[in-house]
């Protein structure tokens, strides 16, 4: 594609978020769904293989389905309200509506099956996009309509996102799949989180964009997208093995690692609201994500997969691919547990 | 003002029976083409649902709103009709462009179809 229409494209996806963020008006959010919506579709189409197609449509449909649900309730609101501030106090009909619509958006359970056939199809950097950007505005919305949402309604869908996302990425071996899954996991948390205390969502946003981008670029890094790929790194560049070590541990939620922060802040709210069931399954269901980044870990650093030379590093031309900010993210991802109260500064 | 907006009638008497069309999006069609007219068939029952709103409660300063819709929902539509013209050229059957054309334009006929499923 183009540098200038490129460009341009990259500035509707990014004034799209900016205008949903940045709006009071409910029609005004609505636009900048769609503006997002109408300009990432390009964007999965970089190499425009059958697959890329057919993974654009098919996120183009779901989404064009959750902004024309986010619509009606907007709709419902006037309505009820008779007006159109995006405030804190909406019917329960319209929040209801606008709650499903935000999930069919983000990829929350029931509504996650489009996440890893979409992931799988597009391109390594226009899967980073869809997983890191595109959940910023969903997940902004929810947080400014969270005290009308219904607990009955999220918290099933989060439990089940949360199943779905470890029990989903078991099986995997493609790499963008396995990501695909562990965003759905990660939304799954978030979204519990943002009925009881909705900094914690923006926390748990931050540090998991932090990771996914980093382990995007990691990837993208060789150019591999299955394991396999992976397991030869030690071959090429043994330092990014190091670092997926590092990282895999984080995106699991070992403690001296910056992963942890949100699991433990989240836990402690939710119990400090008096639910014990929900974190407990939380937890444990977050030892089935941490089992298959630990079997990538263990095909990546632990262990030296054969291949076809001996020899510890393979001389091969400089990277050329953009890792943009790499050294500070995997800092930031790794090593952010020790300064966890400055990280107040969310609220 | 607060005594109107409670008298504001409920909303099953606004829908007549045009506005179950949009459930056919939820039955699996066999056709993506038609997949993307139950789309259409949403926009469309949404502009009338704003429009009558609207007007039943007397804030038509907004009245622009409905025709912004249309807008953004018409470049929605706008989108979606390459990339389904693009599978098919993946896929390859025997179809010619004529028959997606004219399959657009059968609407009206497409949504009364749709409308015996229910």
């Amino acid at each position: 594609m183009k540098p200038p229409i490129l460009f341009t494209i990259l500035l509707t996806v990014i004034s799209g978020t900016m205008i949903v963020l940045m709006s009071s008006h409910w029609l005004m959010i609505w636009i900048g769904f769609e503006m997002n919506t109408l300009a990432i579709i390009p964007i999965l189409m970089k190499k425009s293989n059958p697959r890329a197609i057919e993974a654009s449509t098919k996120y183009f449909l779901t989404q064009a389905t959750a902004s024309m649900i986010l619509m009606m309730g907007i709709t419902i609101n006037l309505m009820y309200s008779g007006q159109w501030t995006m405030s804190k106090t909406l019917c329960p009909m319209a929040s209801t509506m606008m709650t499903i619509a935000l999930a069919m958006k983000l990829g929350l359970a029931p509504f996650h099956f489009w996440v890893p056939e979409v992931t799988q199809g597009v391109h390594m950097s226009s899967g980073l996009i869809l997983l890191t950007w595109q959940k910023i505005a969903p997940l902004l919305v929810l947080y400014q309509i969270s005290p009308t949402i219904d607990p009955n309604l999220l918290l099933p869908m989060a439990m089940m996102s949360v199943l779905i996302g470890g029990w989903g990425g078991l099986n995997q071996t493609q790499l963008r799949k396995i990501l695909a899954y562990s965003s759905i996991a990660h939304m799954g948390w978030m979204a519990t989180i943002t009925l009881y205390n909705p900094t914690m969502m923006l926390l748990n946003l931050t540090i998991y964009i932090i990771m996914t981008l980093t382990t995007f670029m990691l990837f993208m890094h060789n150019s591999t997208t299955t394991t396999l790929s992976l397991s030869q790194t030690w071959n090429k560049t043994p330092l990014v093995t190091s670092l997926i070590l590092m990282l895999m541990l984080s995106l699991g939620g070992l403690p001296p690692l910056s992963g942890f922060i949100p699991k433990w802040m989240i836990i402690q709210e939710l119990t400090k609201n008096e639910m014990i069931i929900m974190p407990t399954l939380l937890a444990i269901t977050a030892l089935l994500n941490l089992y298959f980044y630990m079997r990538l870990t263990y095909t990546t650093t632990l262990t030296m997969f054969p291949s076809t030379n001996n020899m510890k590093m393979k001389w091969k031309f400089d990277n050329t691919k953009k890792m943009i900010l790499l050294p500070p993210l995997t800092v930031i991802s790794t090593m952010l547990l020790p300064i966890t109260p400055l990280l107040s500064i969310l609220d | 003002m607060l005594n109107f907006l409670s008298n504001v009638p409920s909303l099953h008497q606004y829908f007549s029976s045009i506005h179950y069309l949009p459930y056919s999006l939820l039955i699996c069609q066999p056709h993506l083409i038609s997949s993307l007219l139950c789309l259409e068939n949403v926009t469309l029952s949404l502009f009338i649902i704003v429009i009558i709103t609207i007007i039943n409660i007397h804030f038509t300063l907004v009245s622009m709103m409905p025709i912004i819709l249309l807008v953004f929902a018409a470049c929605e539509a706008t989108l979606g009709l390459p990339l389904i013209i693009i599978i098919k050229n993946i896929v390859s059957y025997n179809i010619n462009l004529t028959t997606v054309v004219s399959n657009y334009n059968f609407y009206c006929n497409k949504t009364n179809f749709a409308l015996h499923f229910i």
